[in-house]
């Protein structure tokens, strides 16, 4: 059976806004910005209020936990968490801010996310990431009210994967930053982090060649995929045809045939 | 402003850190190190062992010789002459640790086994 691709709906989003309800976090305190970096892949610069940083935090093993926009405020810094849950991470930064009377403390009743499409107006003091999805037609919208939080539709997951987003399947320890698309923030001159070791063997001896590809087909697919160029494993379920799936190197973007249904991969540079 | 309006402070906690009292063990060569090292350094002096966040495990031990800390939220356990600090918001990390001292040419020093580690690093200087 030959699927048509192009008839596949990619969602209705005019006009989309999207809560993102996992939590948020303030840390405040002296030093702030290098006890997240002790624990970081990427150091924290300080910056002035309203800009935006990244953080990925890994395990021991060099596996993904959590990959939390940074905002910078004059009350300290705000982590946007990626993870459903608080992270047990928090504890080691509660623990080194508390000696110097800082804290951590949950934000996410007076901090509002929101995906948005990136023509929306925008206007007042709310702060936005701009060009995120696979086309950098979305946005991210931070906000200290919530008027304008619609979550009806699509879904968080709908959305996450039809544009590459991260979520928890692609978080808690199962897969290396590089695999999931966040490899331009492994930075190891940033010194001891958990995971730095893997991350700098790996670096040295046997670099990471696999990536995240989203996947787009008419038909669930499940498991492993594999094609002339080499294995995808999916990872995701499939939602509204759309999954994730983590390729070999050989693997490029494009529509194949796979069993008389057409299958199209794209490349996620840079997951949100 | 900012989007939090300057202040965080009326935020509820995510993070209570807990506190313990802190009981430790010191072996006779590292009492003997601990002499040898602090020495030169006057009664007000005290060595205090501390976890901070980072390392490749998650926290990572440090030992200072500093000047008696004035502020509150320290413990002290007295070894010999000399007086070991914790902070209490290290307390439940590094309660029950055995501080010893091995006098080797390679990976000698001050040595820390620590009964609330699931793991450490291959230095010695980080656990988890």
């Amino acid at each position: 059976m030959q699927t048509d691709l192009a008839a596949v709906d990619s969602r209705l989003v005019d006009d989309m806004n999207l809560e993102d309800s996992r939590p948020t976090t303030l840390i405040e305190g002296d030093d702030v910005e290098e006890v997240l970096s002790s624990i970081s892949t990427v150091k924290i610069e300080p910056s002035y209020p309203g800009s935006v940083s990244r953080a990925v935090i890994c395990d021991p093993v060099g596996r993904t936990i959590d990959a939390p926009y940074v905002v910078h405020d004059e009350a300290g810094l705000i982590l946007l968490h990626l993870c459903d849950g608080k992270p047990e991470y928090l504890s080691s930064i509660a623990r080194n801010l508390s000696k110097k009377g800082g804290s951590v403390r949950d934000a996410s009743l007076v901090i509002s996310r929101v995906f948005q499409d990136g023509g929306a107006p925008e206007q007042g003091d709310d702060i936005f990431i701009h060009s995120i999805g696979i086309e950098n037609d979305f946005k991210i919208r931070i906000s200290s009210d919530d008027e304008y939080v619609d979550s009806s539709s699509p879904s968080f997951l709908d959305f996450a994967l039809a544009q590459g987003g991260i979520t928890e399947y692609h978080l808690g320890g199962r897969y290396l930053p590089h695999e999931i698309g966040l490899s331009e923030f492994i930075k190891l001159e940033n010194g001891c982090y958990p995971g730095q070791e893997i991350h700098a063997r790996l670096d040295s001896r046997n670099p990471v060649t696999k990536r995240l590809v989203r996947i787009r087909c008419g038909k669930n697919l499940g498991g492993r995929l594999i094609t002339e160029d080499g294995k995808l494993k999916i990872f995701t379920p499939f939602v509204d045809f759309f999954a994730h799936a983590i390729a070999d190197e050989g693997v490029v973007d494009g529509v194949i045939n796979h069993k008389g249904i057409d299958v199209e991969i794209s490349t996620i540079h840079s997951a949100f | 402003m900012g989007l939090i309006g300057g202040s965080g402070l009326g935020l509820p906690m995510a993070v209570e850190v807990e506190i313990v009292e802190v009981s430790i063990e010191v072996t006779d060569t590292a009492k003997i190190a601990i002499e040898k090292s602090m020495s030169e350094d006057g009664e007000g002096s005290v060595l205090v062992i501390s976890a901070e966040s980072g390392g490749c495990s998650g926290y990572m031990y440090d030992m200072k010789i500093v000047d008696r800390p004035n502020e509150e939220g320290y413990q002290s356990i007295s070894v010999g002459e000399r007086t070991i600090m914790i902070h209490d918001r290290d307390s439940n990390l590094l309660n029950g640790i055995v501080l010893d001292y091995k006098d080797t040419l390679m990976g000698g020093g001050f040595q820390i086994t620590n009964p609330n580690a699931d793991r450490s690093c291959g230095c010695g200087q980080s656990f988890g």
